[in-house]
């Protein structure tokens, strides 16, 4: 059986540590919903490249600190 | 609090339950006759039916939109897009199937002498079927796009 990866995020703790920015407040900056913001979060919703980018440009972070590939089972 | 886009959705929704609850028996009426059903009257519920979905559509939307200016306002986004195109996917391949399928109906009902042994819904006019094939394929988009909504929530 092929190893099979999930997409993760820090985005919850970046916005803790932005002086707790709220979902709405980080979807205004990134130009979607602020339903999109909390489908990503939770990890059900994949978000485009461009999105991924626009979400670690607004934390000043590299992406792979946002963003990660992880596997979850062998 | 669900977007904007879910609850319009919804309202599509409603709507074609209405209209399928207020002309429902109406249409199956008219399909239940068969050939014998009258073409004016079927024109007159197809003219009733296709109205009363626009105005509910618009005056619905309208009412939504005044409560919710700001969220109404907002671009779609690449997440409602993306499940908007799956969602129309689906609608398009029930609707190709029921228009196909009614066209062949059509064609079967020229050219086999066997209508006699038909149901008498399958000799019904074939625009009450396209109706019908297009109210289920609306009903379905609908549905399946809230379903996506739902899905992450």
């Amino acid at each position: 059986m092929s190893a099979q990866y999930k997409i993760t995020n820090t985005i919850k703790t970046l916005r803790f540590f932005a002086n707790e920015m709220t979902q709405q407040e980080l979807a205004s900056k990134v130009g979607v919903t602020r339903q999109t913001i909390m489908a990503i979060e939770k990890g059900k919703y994949s978000p485009s490249l461009e999105v991924a980018f626009k979400i670690a440009l607004v934390f000043g972070r590299p992406f792979d600190e946002v963003f990660a590939y992880e596997k979850i089972t062998d | 609090m669900i977007a904007f886009r879910e609850k319009s959705l919804w309202v599509s929704l409603l709507i074609t339950v209405v209209i399928a609850t207020i002309y429902g028996d109406n249409i199956y009426y008219f399909l239940k006759a068969g050939q014998s059903a009258d073409p004016q009257a079927v024109a007159a519920l197809i003219t009733r039916v296709v109205i009363a979905f626009i105005v509910l559509e618009v005056v619905l939307h309208i009412a939504l939109a005044m409560g919710e200016q700001e969220n109404a306002n907002l671009p779609e986004d690449e997440r409602e897009r993306n499940y908007r195109l799956l969602a129309n996917n689906i609608g398009y391949w029930v609707l190709s199937i029921g228009v196909i399928g009614c066209v062949l109906q059509q064609m079967a009902n020229s050219y086999i002498e066997a209508q006699a042994s038909y149901p008498a819904f399958l000799s019904s006019p074939i625009e009450l079927k396209l109706v019908v094939v297009f109210w289920v394929s609306e009903a379905v988009r609908f549905a399946t796009e809230i379903y996506y909504y739902r899905k992450e929530s």
